[in-house]
């Protein structure tokens, strides 16, 4: 579960990083491009977006809060995987759509589908893992604490 | 006596210089012309000002209908916005999608608008291949395009260069430029500004290209 939260959170934090040091005009333009929202919104997503993912990158390494970042990269993820196949045009030569995963340049293809697929599994994984872990937890502490009156008295 | 006979000989030096000028002058300006004529220079296919602080390069294939939209959404009112105002330079470079179904035509288009880019008549073909580009993508008549928006001297010096091949090589070398920038798709637009070159998307809104055009100007 260790390396699992450290690669996404990497991943997450890559990806912040790549669209931080760009123009945020540039990514609105990418996120414009899917066509799933308004112009206002892709400008004020574009300016919002990359510190969400850094803010969850940086949550996923640290390893605080697992339930609430795994849930969040889950469903960030699940946005981005519907709207990359929603956009997906196999064999087109003509109006790529640029994926917008890490910066522009990179046109969604079968590839970055697979890549971003792989990651909705490994977040979606994570999140059952966390919720779990945590359930097991409780259940553990619930199991202990009758013993540990029988004890007191 | 001797003053008439000096002057006779002024008046007719300068007739023969004038007949001789004449007659020199009457064979230099049709070979001159001809030169240029036979051999114009490379094309110019970039509008604007070579000093303009934005430079826009834009690799697109004359078939595609997401080209012509960012021709018509985009590149028209560039012109006014700020091509004319000096700046931008805006770049076109042909990346004809060979081998693509339903672009068995474009490199014949792109030969027609390099060959009319050589005699200075860029902005016009370029103009009417997108204006009827459901025309002659359909029924592959790109010469008919160009004749309507060329006089018939120009479309017979196009002509000549497109069935000459003497302009394959300019299309062959923008295409190989976009292999070389890794496009893969049209349009592909790349805009400079400030010593930076960033990627632009090709179905860009222009109202969102504008805020971004602006902003580079601002900085």
């Amino acid at each position: 579960m260790t390396a699992g939260r450290v690669l996404l959170g990497g991943v997450f934090v890559y990806a912040a990083y790549t669209k931080l040091r760009a123009d945020p005009l540039l990514f609105a333009m990418a996120i414009d491009a899917y066509k799933v929202m308004p112009e206002w919104m892709a400008v004020g997503a574009a300016r919002v977006l990359p510190w969400v993912e850094l803010a969850l990158g940086i949550a996923l390494v640290v390893g605080i809060w697992l339930r609430v970042t795994a849930t969040a990269a889950t469903a960030l993820l699940a946005v981005f995987f519907t709207a990359m196949v929603h956009a997906y045009q196999p064999d087109a030569k003509e109006g790529q759509i640029s994926c917008g995963c890490f910066g522009l340049g990179e046109p969604i293809s079968g590839r970055t589908l697979v890549r971003d697929g792989t990651l909705l599994a490994l977040s979606a994984a994570l999140m059952a893992a966390a919720f779990y872990v945590a359930r097991r937890r409780r259940a553990g502490e619930a199991g202990a604490l009758p013993a540990g009156n029988v004890v007191a008295q | 006596m001797r003053l008439w006979r000096g002057l006779a000989a002024v008046v007719g030096a300068f007739a023969l210089a004038a007949t001789v000028a004449g007659a020199g002058g009457g064979q230099t300006r049709p070979q001159a012309k001809a030169a240029a004529e036979a051999e114009p220079g490379p094309p110019e296919k970039s509008l604007g000002s070579r000093s303009a602080p934005i430079v826009m390069e834009v690799f697109s294939d004359y078939s595609c209908p997401v080209c012509r939209s960012f021709y018509f959404g985009n590149i028209r009112p560039m012109l006014e916005d700020y091509v004319a105002t000096g700046k931008l330079l805006l770049i076109h470079r042909d990346f004809p999608l060979t081998g693509v179904i339903g672009h068995e035509h474009s490199r014949q288009a792109a030969l027609y608008e390099t060959a009319a880019a050589r005699i200075g008549k860029f902005e016009e073909v370029d103009g009417a291949l997108y204006d009827k580009q459901v025309q002659w993508v359909r029924d592959g008549n790109v010469d008919a395009v160009v004749a309507a928006v060329l006089s018939s001297r120009d479309m017979k010096r196009v002509r000549e260069m497109v069935e000459g091949g003497k302009v394959d090589s300019y299309v062959d070398s923008d295409k190989a430029l976009g292999t070389a920038k890794r496009v893969s798709s049209t349009p592909t637009i790349y805009v400079t500004a400030h010593g930076r070159t960033e990627l632009v998307p090709g179905n860009v809104s222009y109202s969102l290209l504008r805020r971004y055009l602006d902003e580079q100007l601002q900085k």
